[in-house]
């Protein structure tokens, strides 16, 4: 530590402050993208049983 | 024939994949807060506890159960690698299974397959072949920048195929880098708590300002989030932000020793983490250490200003005594058992500077005693009480603009979105 950093004020700007600290990640992982929106039970249940059927059809 | 419990799921896979669908996509709906405490155990180590407390919807109830009396729930989205001292436990403290990781890509598999179905209902997609990708997608092991840069190749030639899959693109590129926790629960009919804690290492040395990522805190309708400061240290501030934009969202109390934040939102930037930056309490270290520094650089300089050293050379018993006790305080101060490892590390270049004026007053010392010549011993003695007086002025100033150890009134409301 030299004596100018002791007595420099701490910077406050938060943009880039992951690369000034120690970081401790998450274990979870970040959306990247987000979903574009909620899916209701029922499209998904019919979206499984045509996706089964495709699969079916294409002998998956 | 009952099939056996590692079969159950084959069977189960594509009913769980649809209650998956609507829960992962509308997280804020189901679980009602997500609470993250951060203990800092070392300077290498802190520990993580998130406590997720939810309500599986009545509509999915049914399709999560497995087994009599077992329904599996997705916690969270954990990254592909090893954790550390992992542990998962309901609101009793008992421990809560979790699918195998095999169990849990049967369902991850059916659920691509089911997302992709629906990003294509509108398009002829005969042939639309998405088996490798998915296969890629759902693969255990730890992916390797190259495997999520073919994941990212073969994903863009599907889109240009099939012209758009924003659902699908979203889910798989979450369970490429991630797979989900899945609790195995008893129950499911009332309000749950459930916690998952491990260890994470801290990743670049840094003293005083921690990052601790933190994508979690829109998984839930609140988010609360309290850091467990270790003794003798204080959280000079404490703020939600994002590290791409600087962005913040949350901000705690200020110099506590157990600053909480409060978030609710669907969006908390690209890069969302809770920064915090440590500090030493005045009383317990700095502030005696300055007060030594300060009689050490009095001890060397009052002598060398007003005294008559060559005089004292001859006569330097009582001189020296005088001296080396205050040696006996530094230990004092250096030595301390039972210490936090974190505090040690803060204090480091604190104690280096008491350990300079030591040095400076202990060379002065052994000059007195070993009868070196006026000339020098004027020399040692000069240079001895600047360097002491120089340490002081830094732990004084550490010393005053260190936190105190009262505990300060809370900011207004630390709730409060900012």
């Amino acid at each position: 530590m030299t004596h100018m950093r002791l007595f420099r004020a701490k910077s406050d700007d938060l943009k880039g402050i992951r690369a000034r600290s120690a970081v401790v990640r998450s274990a979870e992982v970040a959306p990247q993208r987000a979903f574009p929106r909620a899916i209701t039970r029922d499209e998904a249940r019919a979206a499984l049983e045509r996706s089964r059927a495709r699969r079916a059809m294409n002998g998956d | 024939m009952q099939p056996w419990p590692a079969e159950v799921l084959e069977e189960r896979a594509g009913d769980v994949a649809v209650a998956f669908a609507s829960l992962l996509t509308r997280q804020a709906a189901w679980c009602h807060r997500r609470v993250e405490t951060i203990s800092v155990i070392s300077h290498e180590t802190v520990r993580r506890s998130v406590s997720v407390d939810f309500t599986v919807p009545a509509e999915h109830r049914a399709d999560l159960q497995i087994a009599e009396g077992q329904w599996v729930v997705p916690l969270a989205m954990l990254a592909k690698r090893a954790l550390v001292h992992f542990d998962l436990r309901d609101e009793a403290a008992e421990s809560v299974p979790l699918l195998r990781a095999e169990e849990t890509r049967i369902i991850t598999r059916e659920l691509l397959y089911l997302v992709l179905d629906l990003d294509l209902a509108d398009v002829e997609s005969d042939d639309i072949d998405a088996e490798q990708l998915i296969e890629r997608v759902v693969a255990m092991a730890p992916p390797r920048s190259a495997d999520l840069g073919v994941i990212d190749v073969e994903l863009a030639a599907l889109e240009a195929r099939a012209g758009g899959l924003p659902g699908f693109s979203a889910l798989a590129g979450r369970l490429a880098h991630g797979f989900p926790l899945c609790a195995v629960v008893r129950e499911v009919g009332r309000r749950r708590v459930l916690k998952f804690a491990y260890d994470e290492g801290l990743g670049r040395p840094s003293r005083l300002t921690h990052f601790y990522d933190a994508p979690g805190c829109i998984e839930a309708a609140s988010y609360h989030a309290e850091v467990a400061v270790p003794t003798e240290l204080r959280a000079r501030r404490t703020q939600l932000a994002d590290d791409a934009t600087g962005e913040l969202f949350a901000s705690g109390p200020r110099d506590a020793d157990r600053p909480a934040l409060y978030f609710a939102g669907a969006w908390a930037g690209v890069e969302p983490g809770i920064s915090v930056r440590y500090g030493t309490e005045r009383g317990r270290f700095l502030v005696p250490a300055a007060l030594v520094a300060w009689l050490i650089a009095l001890e060397l300089a009052l002598p060398w200003l007003l005294g008559d050293l060559g005089r004292l050379a001859s006569e330097a018993g009582p001189a020296i005594s005088i001296l080396l006790s205050s040696s006996a305080v530094f230990s004092g101060l250096v030595l301390r058992a039972g210490e936090h490892p974190l505090l040690r590390v803060v204090l480091a270049p604190s104690r280096l500077w008491l350990a300079i004026a030591t040095i400076a007053l202990v060379t002065a010392a052994g000059a007195l005693g070993f009868h070196v010549a006026s000339g020098p011993l004027r020399w040692i003695w000069g240079i001895g009480a600047l360097v002491a007086v120089v340490a002081a002025v830094i732990l004084t100033v550490q010393a005053a603009r260190a936190p105190t150890a009262r505990r300060r009134p809370v900011r207004d409301d630390p709730y409060a979105p900012v």
